[in-house]
């Protein structure tokens, strides 16, 4: 049998029965697409944090607390808060850095007339926008005198400046932080986001006003500086620096003996790469049951196929069909179902990845990359002529291994 | 004498089915000219098909010999006896067994799909056999828009189409009206003439008067073989 013959014969059989071959690949058309969709996400997540974690310079070092068990990751709500401003003056007297500033969050009510909304308060000192540059929109940004003297003065994010005063200039009005009122200073040019927090819905105060009058503690979140020499020379440093203020005994370097912690942008960026692969694995293995499930539905489709062409088969061998014809011909058309469907997965996938990555774009995330991966597609289409091959076996075996004489008389 | 189209000595074919044992053929000796036109007649359960099915090599004998052109059967391997098939023997069965949702043209094809010739040479054997059963006119119906006459003129095509040296015929009349049957039947009467040979199982005793030669089998067995002198031309009845 020619291999024209092969496929043109597969075809017109899989063309005859056209609802259930659609329905048939439905498995693999949403497992394939599921792939290329996981793919494409967490590609385009990777490359979206690690161009933010890049923009940032690598001469870029945080300090955080740490309960010593472990390195970085998620921070710990019940974590001891270790990191302080004594912590931040002896980095500054240290030499190491051209700028060090310290960053405390909360979320709380602010107000202003008739709103009344809950917004992330950033607590910092002047030395901020030296660490992550930001021009001014309106006014001015935190001085040095406004940390040292507790003041109430408050810089908004653009988004917050124009909800609450529209298009003018704020500068000189009061809102209220809890329950106290602040004297706006100024505007923050439009910054987009950093890390999924959109700066631009944030306000900054004096560090010192929002450990002592917003959440009444004496502990920072963490500590960003700019290291002047060797980055990793300059770690560890700190971290002697670190132990030497903390009081902590570890001269074997042991990180678990820390209650701190000591990361740069290199390592953000490491660790992003390490979390993207893991979930990519994730991702993929679940897209890939779902395959696997797809290919379990072909093979039954295919048995019943074969059970209902029984007489078919039967012709076909008292016309000539050896054993590897018919197996040829139902293994072609259970690869051309799947390959078919893998194909059709990936114009969904590809679509459907395109069409998220535009709304990510559009509303939410300006710089996030739209990734359809084409090494997915080559893969794709790979896997599902695999799946087609592997599922589509057993049922060609058993219409090859058909005797004729029972297979013409099968009713 | 020139070698036998085919030769059986003392053939048997047992089914075995748990511990039961099926005689189906009980040592059958006969031979088959090329040219003759033969009718294997008997009641259901004689074992006529099994005989038609060892013969066209879809089935296997359990003892004996089986001549085809002077080869024995027996040596030949499955994909040996499907490429025999596919060369040798045309099937017309009594339920047409026609592909409902191809083309007459495609059904008529099918056996070429099999063997090795150009695809000119394809195209050519085809319309050659649907002419030889007047369907030029329905060549691209489906075979499930037809008549059960049309249909038994398709499979006749079909068994045609690869100029078999034999052509088996099980029970051709066996799903047609009289008037039909009769029509199949003269045409098989033609394909003979025109040098064909063929064997055809039946039960009708009208339908094997077409026949040049009639071998009556009776519980696995030869109940007796005569020539037909009074070869019969239309006017069939069930």
């Amino acid at each position: 049998m020619r291999y024209q013959d092969l496929f043109s014969t597969a075809g017109e059989s899989l063309l005859r029965t056209k609802s259930r071959s659609v329905l048939t690949i439905l498995g693999i058309v949403i497992g394939i697409a599921a792939v290329i969709l996981m793919l494409s996400i967490g590609q385009g997540a990777e490359k979206y944090i690690l161009s933010e974690v890049s923009d940032l310079g690598s001469d870029l070092v945080f300090v955080e607390p740490s309960s010593g068990d472990h390195g970085s990751g998620p921070p710990d709500p019940f974590m001891e808060q270790t990191v302080d401003l004594d912590d931040l003056e002896a980095m500054r007297r240290s030499g190491l850095f051209s700028s060090v500033s310290p960053a405390l969050f909360t979320t709380v009510p602010i107000s202003y007339e008739e709103f009344n909304e809950f917004i992330q308060v950033r607590g910092t000192d002047q030395f901020y926008a030296s660490i992550f540059p930001v021009e001014m929109l309106y006014g001015v940004d935190l001085e040095g005198s406004d940390v040292d003297s507790y003041s109430n003065v408050v810089v908004l994010g653009s988004e917050i400046a124009e909800e609450f005063f529209g298009d003018r200039d704020p500068v000189g009005e009061r809102i209220k932080i809890k329950s106290s009122s602040y004297r706006v200073i100024g505007v923050y040019e439009k910054q987009g986001s950093r890390f999924f927090q959109n700066l631009d819905k944030q306000v900054t105060i004096p560090v010192t006003t929002i450990q002592r009058d917003v959440l009444g503690v004496d502990y920072v979140n963490f500590i960003s500086a700019r290291a002047i020499g060797d980055i990793e020379q300059t770690k560890e440093e700190l971290r002697y620096l670190m132990r030497d203020t903390h009081n902590i005994d570890n001269p074997n370097d042991d990180p678990s003996l820390d209650n701190f912690f000591v990361s740069s942008q290199e390592d953000a960026t490491e660790t992003i790469g390490v979390i993207g692969s893991v979930l990519t694995i994730l991702l993929s293995s679940i897209a890939a049951i779902s395959l696997v499930v797809g290919g379990i539905g072909i093979m039954n489709i295919m048995l019943v196929s074969v059970t209902e062409r029984t007489r078919e088969i039967g012709l076909r061998k008292a016309v000539g069909a050896t054993f590897k014809e018919i197996l040829e011909q139902f293994l072609v058309e259970s690869v051309l179902l799947t390959l078919f469907g893998g194909l059709i997965g990936v114009l969904f996938g590809s679509i459907l990845s395109w069409l998220i990555g535009s709304l990510l774009v559009n509303f939410f995330l300006p710089s996030w990359v739209i990734i359809v991966p084409l090494d997915a597609m080559f893969l794709a289409a790979a896997v599902s002529t695999i799946i087609g091959l592997v599922f589509g076996i057993y049922p060609a075996r058993r219409a090859a291994q058909l005797s004729p004489t029972e297979a013409l008389r099968y009713d | 004498m020139s070698t036998p189209l085919m030769k059986f000595e003392n053939i048997t074919r047992d089914y075995v089915n748990g511990d039961v044992v099926t005689h189906a053929l009980g040592g059958i000796t006969f031979e088959i000219q090329k040219g003759e036109f033969v009718a294997i007649m008997g009641p259901s359960g004689s074992g006529k098909s099994t005989l038609m099915q060892i013969m066209g090599f879809l089935d296997t004998i359990t003892e004996g010999t089986y001549l085809f052109e002077g080869k024995n059967v027996q040596d030949f391997s499955q994909d040996q006896l499907a490429k025999f098939r596919q060369q040798k023997v045309g099937f017309i069965f009594q339920a047409f067994n026609l592909l409902s949702k191809s083309t007459v043209y495609q059904n008529i094809m099918l056996p070429l799909v099999y063997g090795n010739l150009s695809k000119t040479q394809r195209v050519q054997r085809t319309s050659e056999a649907i002419h030889a059963v007047s369907m030029d006119h329905r060549k691209n119906h489906f075979s499930n828009q037809l008549s059960g006459g049309e249909k038994q003129r398709v499979a006749i095509a079909r068994a045609l189409v690869n100029e078999p040296s034999v052509i088996f015929a099980d029970e051709p009349t066996g799903n047609l009206d009289t008037k039909t049957g009769s029509q199949i039947l003269d045409l098989l009467a033609d394909l003979h003439t025109q040098g064909h040979t063929i064997v055809m199982v039946t039960h009708e005793e009208e339908a094997a008067q077409y026949a040049s030669r009639i071998l009556r089998v009776r519980d696995g067995v030869i109940e007796s073989d005569q020539m037909n002198g009074q070869r019969r031309r239309g006017g069939y009845r069930k």
